[in-house]
């Protein structure tokens, strides 16, 4: 149990928790392991629980419609996952699958209600760090948004290039 | 306004015919490289002389660039980026594999010792033989040189990258050049004169004509053209001009201008200022020496039916809008002077294969091209309903055009 303390300790969720907090948050979470190629989280699945990988790392993969799946991140120790299910209620919108042996914690939305109940602090301090990590991810989205209407510009440019192409070889060809 | 102003003006006029979009405008219209450098030179009385030179290669879309080497006071930066967007065209217009390129170095090459001519020209050559050669941009002639600079030129190349004679055109006959170099921008613009007249039904043998202008250009063309029965009736040059309403000899002119240097004093002959030779009674006008000749104040004197623009731009945007309204011809110098540029072609064609044409292929050659593109320029502008000038110009952004499309960017 102190080795994982001493993990707990190290994800930027818990930052700002001291011993007696971790312990406390401790007896609440439910630990888990799972093996290489493990479904952790299915999506389109509804399974509200917050995540935290204590050991090991996962995939986090998006199925597209033609049935190739698009990866979008490989979480490492301390990287959280569900926690917009976990927020709000509403179906995974992406698959997280374990690439290699993976040692888990994760806090259910009524465990985390506990939490609150008998150590407000400790929960606030969680759900100050649970936004930071949100807030980090949206400004990430969002340059990542401008670069794709950026790319759409081009799109646009190549429009006006084949446009050109076009009418030199229909009204201006002699 | 500027050469180059003046030159963007008749490109966007067919532009906007053509309804290209403000980018590929841009993209047609910007030069790829422009070169500046510094020309050093001591001259024969020990003092050092520094002179600036140009190259501006203003698209390679169709070809290597070519391009006429300037020597004169007056050139710079813009006048030198004019002539090679013009030069662009030019190449597009005949349809010959090239690009357009311009050079030039201000300097005055009637002060030059011939040493400190060659010397200056070779200095240049040092200056920017890594941006030429035969496959990336070929100088010929142009005001104030001629086959001797070349030949300097091709010398000096080859100190650097081997022997190649085609890095060069307009060279001497008996150092590589093409039969009939000399005499193709004069003989072209003949050529065309005639194909202009008679496709309006009036008959060169009946015209009367006035030449501005008696150099290489004008010279050739007054020879042709006099061979073909018409009336050469005026020619000036630097020094003056002189008017004969019955017509000039032109042999003897020929001959009288080579022993005293000038046309000045030609027997039989009334003085004409340069003024009265543009608004001279005649049918047809050929400005065959320095841009800008024929403007917004001097259009409305002119009294020729016909204008053939030997020269480079010798009409500003507002004569032409003058010419247009008095129904007055004119026949563009992107395809009337287009001839010497052809024959360049065909020298860097004789150079990379080894094999000389005589002077009655090159001229056959030459005429062909020049009647056929004057066919398609006449094509365009009946069908669009616009002038031969802008007619030329779609013909020629329409190739560069599908050129650069067809190479991506």
């Amino acid at each position: 149990m102190t080795d994982s303390i001493n993990e707990l300790k190290c994800c930027s969720l818990f930052n700002g928790l001291n011993e007696d907090e971790l312990v406390r948050l401790f007896d609440l979470v439910e630990s888990e392991t799972f093996s290489v190629g493990a479904r952790i989280l299915e999506q389109g699945l509804t399974y509200r629980s917050l995540w935290v990988i204590l050991r090991g790392t996962c995939e986090v993969v998006r199925l597209s419609g033609n049935g190739s799946d698009q990866q979008l991140a490989v979480l490492e120790p301390g990287g959280i996952f569900g926690e917009m299910s976990f927020l709000q209620e509403a179906p995974h919108s992406a698959t997280v699958r374990a690439l290699s042996e993976v040692e888990s914690i994760h806090i259910t939305p009524k465990a985390f209600d506990e939490l609150k109940r008998t150590d407000f602090g400790a929960a606030l301090k969680i759900t100050s760090n649970l936004v930071q990590l949100l807030s980090d991810r949206l400004r990430r989205m969002d340059a990542w948004i401008c670069e794709l209407v950026d790319q759409s510009e081009d799109r646009r440019q190549h429009a006006e290039w084949k446009e050109f192409q076009s009418k030199l070889y229909a009204d201006w060809s002699f | 306004m500027s050469s180059y102003e003046t030159a963007s003006r008749y490109f966007e006029n067919a532009a906007d015919v053509m309804g290209i979009s403000p980018n590929m405008r841009k993209l047609l219209r910007t030069p790829q490289r422009e070169v500046k450098v510094q020309v050093a030179l001591e001259m024969d009385d020990g003092q050092v002389e520094t002179y600036i030179g140009y190259r501006i290669q203003h698209d390679s879309a169709r070809g290597p660039m070519k391009g006429g080497l300037r020597f004169h006071p007056e050139v710079d930066a813009d006048e030198v980026l004019a002539l090679a967007t013009l030069m662009t065209w030019k190449t597009a217009v005949v349809n010959i594999p090239y690009g357009g390129a311009k050079g030039g170095i201000s300097i005055n090459p009637r002060e030059l010792s011939p040493g400190e001519l060659e010397r200056v020209t070779r200095k240049f050559v040092d200056e920017i033989h890594d941006v030429i050669g035969p496959d990336k941009d070929i100088p010929a002639p142009d005001m104030g040189t001629g086959p001797q600079e070349m030949a300097w030129i091709m010398n000096q190349y080859g100190k650097f990258h081997g022997y190649n004679p085609a890095c060069v055109t307009g060279k001497p006959v008996e150092l590589h050049g093409a039969d009939g170099r000399n005499e193709a921008t004069g003989r072209g613009v003949a050529i065309l004169t005639k194909a202009l007249l008679d496709r309006y039904m009036s008959p060169l043998k009946e015209a009367r004509i006035a030449i501005q202008g008696f150099g290489n250009v004008g010279s050739f063309a007054a020879s042709f053209l006099h061979e073909m029965g018409a009336s050469i009736v005026a020619v000036s040059d630097v020094s003056g001009g002189i008017y004969n309403p019955e017509g000039l000899d032109i042999p003897a002119l020929l001959k009288y201008q080579t022993e005293h240097g000038s046309v000045e004093d030609f027997p039989d002959t009334a003085q004409m200022n340069n003024a009265e030779l543009l608004a001279a009674d005649v049918e047809v006008l050929i400005p065959a020496a320095i841009g800008n000749v024929l403007t917004g104040e001097n259009a409305g004197d002119v009294r020729a039916k016909f204008v053939i623009e030997a020269a480079n731009n010798p009409t500003t945007p507002e004569a032409d809008e003058i010419f247009a309204k008095r129904e007055i011809i004119v026949l563009p110098d992107v395809l009337a002077n287009a001839g010497g540029v052809t024959v360049s072609y065909f020298e860097w064609v004789q150079n990379r294969q080894h094999f000389r044409w005589d002077l009655q292929r090159v001229r056959d050659e030459l005429d062909r091209i020049m009647v056929d593109s004057f066919e398609k320029v006449l094509t365009i502008a009946s069908e669009k309903h616009v002038s031969l000038r802008v007619a030329a110009y779609i013909l020629g952004i329409g190739r560069v055009g599908r050129a650069t499309v067809l190479g991506g960017i």
